[in-house]
């Protein structure tokens, strides 16, 4: 096709300032190319449309937050009308953005930062499937293996154990989303099995082996051994085990 | 050894664990068909996917399935949209490349567009005539808006219809009309700027029947009209049917997706289906809210392919 590339750029510019009146709900500045007067009330129903559709969104992914955040709701509004919605962002972005503004905004206690944290895990894992979307696939592939190979962990030596490539670490400050006697601060890994997001707080031999695979994953049973030197074969063993049994690491 | 590892119910996202897809299976790769069919075939039919008709897609009334890709291009799924279920005709249906927008959709959203197209063996695409945002760094509106029917936005949607198409390769791609609260001022008709994007562009129309008669409603013009005059430049065609509700405080007739498609869309579909014979591929219902009960979701599509059989193999 030819296309006319003066009107294009007119239409370019005309465009560029709708789109940035209608993201905001600032209908004034279309007004006057609108057919009729009527109009007007109907451009407000689009851009009111609009604004409720992103603040369902948002609410929907942070609603964990409801219960630590008494204004979360005008906060998200507030949101909405500082900061249009970024081409392209279909909402986990959007929330993440907001997660940022609450911060800079709302001086968080230990608690609700907390809270923020762990939604923000959920996004970054979601960016991680999304940058490497054949690992997740692969390795949730492998842990169909996972029942035959574990128990050959012992014997065979040629095993790999891969951590799974899928996983966000954060330090919770407070109790607040942790069992009672929960250890402080602690250590939470979120990843996924299948489509659904886990989360397994750590002790100190567990850590000690995540930390190993994270390095440098897949290993073979006896690198991982002999990478700790603070924790003795068997229970390396055992933590692998549990690790397969939950999904944060598979076997291959 | 499992105390170390507690496991905090109060984080975890809900949702069901989907068996993998097996590796062999075809389906869960680039795999890719197309129907082939005579002008004498009634065309595939199915429903937008909703979690909530999953239940009946595999009614024999079912044979062809549509769904959005915003739903479906979860960063940690692990199977098919459409999961392990056969359909002679798979859709995908987009909501962001603002095919009216001033500069053309980025690669990185038809690519990916494309890869959720070939993982559900799907052979079509479609999206709205509408703009979204003001450009690729730009800032989204949140809903597509009409552009004004003018040569200028012409030009713009038809340069970007031919490089999504490039860019799609062999699968079709489909432009749908939209329903519209305002429009904006303009040189030509909407019909008029469908005929000359159909005929510059050689895309599919997909014809949303509902949109149709909600603007007919809205603005004081003739559905059946709009579709006869269009009709004729679309090589192709897929249609949507869907209810929506007269809103008393508006005075409009607003597309919600969210009530029985009513009496004079059904009048419509049959018009549509008799001016479009031999080239209607397939049938579409959506619904977004207020959801019927299974027997309700099997009369609704039944519905759709009597009237379809009807026109298209006249008894």
């Amino acid at each position: 096709m030819t296309a006319t590339h003066d009107s294009i750029s007119e239409y370019r510019a005309l465009i560029g300032r709708w789109a940035r009146a209608l993201s905001t709900g600032d209908h004034g500045i279309v007004a006057p190319f609108v057919t009729d007067e009527a109009a007007l009330a109907r451009l407000k129903m689009f851009t009111d449309g609009n604004f409720e559709k992103r603040f369902m969104k948002i609410r929907d992914q942070v609603e964990d937050l409801l219960e630590v955040f008494d204004e979360l709701e005008t906060s998200i509004e507030d949101y909405i009308r500082s900061r249009p919605l970024a081409a392209y962002d279909t909402g986990p972005g959007d929330s993440a953005t907001f997660l940022d503004c609450l911060v800079e905004t709302s001086s968080p206690s230990a608690e609700q930062v907390d809270y923020i944290t762990c939604q923000k895990c959920r996004t970054e894992l979601d960016g991680l499937a999304e940058r490497n979307r054949a690992g997740h696939g692969r390795f949730q592939e492998l842990r169909s293996q996972n029942d035959a190979l574990l128990t050959e962990l012992d014997s065979n030596p040629q095993i790999w154990i891969h951590l799974n490539p899928i996983r966000a670490a954060a330090t919770f400050q407070t109790r607040v989303l942790l069992d009672d006697e929960a250890d402080l601060p602690a250590e939470v890994l979120f990843y996924p099995v299948g489509n659904e997001i886990r989360t397994a707080v750590l002790e100190r031999e567990a850590l000690a082996v995540v930390r190993s695979l994270w390095r440098s994953s897949p290993l073979h049973l006896a690198e991982l051994t002999d990478g700790i030197s603070d924790v003795d074969r068997d229970e390396i063993r055992e933590v692998v085990g549990d690790f397969v049994e939950i999904g944060l690491a598979s076997l291959g | 050894m499992l105390p170390m590892l507690s496991v905090l119910p109060l984080l975890v996202r809900h949702g069901v664990a989907e068996p993998l897809i097996p590796s062999e299976d075809p389906r869960g790769s680039a795999f890719h068909f197309s129907i082939i069919r005579s002008d004498d075939m009634p065309p595939a039919i199915g429903y937008a996917i909703r979690e909530q008709n999953r239940l009946v897609l595999d009614d024999p009334a079912i044979n062809a399935a549509e769904f959005t890709f915003e739903r479906a291009d979860d960063p940690l799924r692990v199977e098919r949209y459409i999961r392990d279920q056969d359909f002679d005709l798979v859709s995908v249906h987009a909501l962001k490349l603002s095919v009216a927008g001033a500069e053309p959709p980025a690669m990185f959203y038809i690519d990916k567009l494309r890869a959720i197209a070939l993982e559900n063996g799907a052979e079509s695409v479609s999206d709205h005539l509408g703009f979204t945002r003001d450009g690729v760094d730009g800032m989204e509106i949140g809903h597509f808006a009409p552009p004004p029917f003018v040569q200028a936005a012409l030009d713009a949607t038809c340069r970007n219809i031919d490089q999504v198409q490039a860019h799609l390769a062999d699968l079709k791609f489909f432009v749908e009309n939209i329903a519209y609260l305002f429009r904006l001022n303009s040189s030509m008709t909407e019909a008029e700027f469908l005929r000359k994007m159909l005929a510059r562009t050689g895309c599919g129309w997909l014809l949303d029947v509902t949109n149709v008669y909600a603007n007919a409603l809205n603005f004081g013009f003739d559905g059946h009209e709009f579709i006869a005059e269009v009709m004729p430049s679309a090589a192709r065609v897929q249609i949507h049917l869907a209810g929506g509700v007269w809103d008393e405080k508006s005075e409009m007739y607003i597309d919600s997706h969210s009530h029985p498609i009513p009496d004079a869309v059904w009048d419509l579909y049959r018009y549509a289906l008799e001016l479009g014979q031999g080239k209607v591929e397939a049938v579409f219902v959506e619904r977004d809210q207020n959801f019927p009960d299974e027997n309700d979701w099997r009369e609704e599509i039944r519905t759709v392919r009597n009237i379809a059989e009807k026109v298209e193999v006249p008894a």
